[in-house]
């Protein structure tokens, strides 16, 4: 079940689009991360204040993919952004 | 350009250049090595922008070959780039809050601001570093908020007194950090002492504007017209062998001429004794990157001609796509073709000549009581040297 409020994004936490793609970096640990196409589009709509809940819908129409299978990757990919501390609730 | 250039270099320009931004097309090239072509990239410092001019509308020119993953690895490169400058973008922000809090007043120079306002993007301009301008007299305080935020003094020379005597001539002192790699500079003028004064930085923080860093920082930027006679003067200190710096001036010139007064900027910079690199960015924009010029600065005929030798240099020598720095008799004549007036070239000679640089303070090694005699060993070293030249 995806929140239906907004996300935080910690002032230590840097993102830069380059191309498609996304790069962030988490200032307080060091760690670099790379974002697909679609997951920069994900970061891009939390980014904007959009809820996670809003998300699959958003992206689904964005890249013509059925809404279950966009949520069924959302879980994850917050959960990973979250455990590396690159959001919170 | 009006020579002929590598087939890789024509490449290059023709994916950094302003006229395929605007579309146009450019001539036919052959059989580009994508490996020079990348290693080419790297060395300039453009590899995003290389990539941006590829995504954007391919080629101006058409290689008749195909460039097998070249689009691929400029990404990567473009991407290493880019981490490294999210890191410099902390680095600042740190480094700006611990400064502010200290009450320094320092102005961020090139690197990821820079790239933020000229391209809009601040990964899109290779930095190596986090460069800082400071008043002289606020070095040393500056220097101690960087050893609080664990920056180390670096050099390559091996006594404190020869890196000392670096810096003050060099006008910069480097760090670095340990847990980051993170290296800072922070310079109390634009150009090297023996080119005699530029701009002042007390005048330039008086002009500066803020540019955001975040939600909780800023951090002072030159102003327009001071960033754009900074970016041709470290130009003309490196004899213009990175086309990022090209690039720049490029840029400037299609984000700020219309708030730019250039007829106000053009004697302003004569004044100074810094119209000639001035005008020798400027044309080499226009030149390399067909960057459109404003009227006046085309209007303009002063120094056209050493201009135009100083332009034909530094293209003959981008063209033949070398990958390597420049050798010193040639810095030495890059530095002279960017000095305006007979005098200041007589000048600097004089001050080269009878500067005891770090070299001498690193091979002689005299205690500070002695230092009267490092100017004659310096003469008999620059002696020797001209001597073994001359066999």
């Amino acid at each position: 079940m995806l929140a239906d409020s907004p996300v935080v994004i910690p002032t230590h936490v840097l993102a830069q689009k380059m191309d498609q793609e996304t790069v962030l970096l988490n200032a307080e640990t060091g760690a670099y991360f790379g974002l697909t196409p679609v997951a920069s589009r994900a970061w891009e709509l939390l980014e904007q204040g959009s809820a996670p809940a809003a998300l699959g819908a958003l992206l689904a129409s964005e890249f013509a993919a059925p809404v279950d299978q966009i949520e069924r990757d959302l879980t994850p990919f917050l959960a990973r952004l979250a455990e590396k501390q690159l959001i919170r609730d | 350009m009006e020579q002929q250039a590598c087939v890789e270099v024509r490449l290059l320009l023709a994916l950094l250049s302003r006229a395929q931004a605007r579309g146009q097309t450019g001539a036919g090239v052959a059989a580009p090595d994508a490996q020079k072509l990348l290693q080419l990239a790297c060395w300039h410092g453009v590899a995003a922008l290389a990539l941006r001019g590829l995504r954007r509308g391919g080629l101006a020119v058409k290689p008749a070959g195909d460039l097998p993953g070249f689009a691929q690895r400029l990404q990567e490169r473009a991407r290493a780039d880019s981490f490294q400058s999210l890191a410099q973008l902390a680095g600042l922000r740190e480094i700006a809050s611990a400064l502010k809090a200290a009450e320094l007043p320092v102005i961020a120079w090139k690197g990821v601001t820079l790239a933020q306002a000229l391209y809009g993007d601040s990964s899109m301009r290779a930095s190596c570093d986090i460069d800082l301008l400071v008043r002289h007299q606020d070095l040393p305080r500056a220097t101690r908020v960087l050893e609080q935020l664990a920056f180390q003094p670096a050099t390559r020379f091996l006594t404190a007194a020869a890196a000392a005597r670096a810096n003050h001539l060099n006008c910069e002192a480097q760090f670095c950090r340990a847990r980051d790699r993170l290296a800072v500079e922070l310079h109390d003028e634009f150009m090297p002492r023996l080119f005699g004064s530029t701009l002042a930085i007390e005048q330039c923080l008086v002009r500066a504007e803020w540019a955001v860093l975040g939600k909780e920082t800023r951090v002072r930027t030159l102003a327009p017209a001071d960033l754009l006679i900074s970016l041709c003067l470290h130009g003309a200190k490196h004899g213009w062998d990175r086309l990022k710096w090209v690039c720049d001036v490029a840029a400037f010139t299609e984000r700020y001429a219309e708030t730019i007064d250039w007829a106000a900027l053009l004697p302003a910079a004569r004044q100074a004794g810094v119209l000639e690199p001035l005008l020798t960015g400027l044309r080499l924009a226009e030149s390399m990157l067909a960057a459109t010029l404003p009227a006046p600065v085309s209007a303009c005929t002063r120094h056209k001609s050493a201009s135009r030798r100083s332009i034909a240099a530094i293209e003959r020598r981008i063209s033949a796509g070398l990958l390597e720095e420049r050798p010193v008799a040639l810095a030495m004549q890059d530095a002279l073709r960017a000095l305006s007036s007979p005098a200041a070239r007589l000048r600097y000679l004089v001050r080269r000549s009878l500067t005891i640089n770090a070299l001498d303070v690193e091979r002689f090694g005299l205690p500070a009581r002695w230092n009267a005699l490092y100017y004659p060993l310096r003469m008999v070293r620059l002696l020797r040297r001209a001597i073994a030249g001359a066999d």
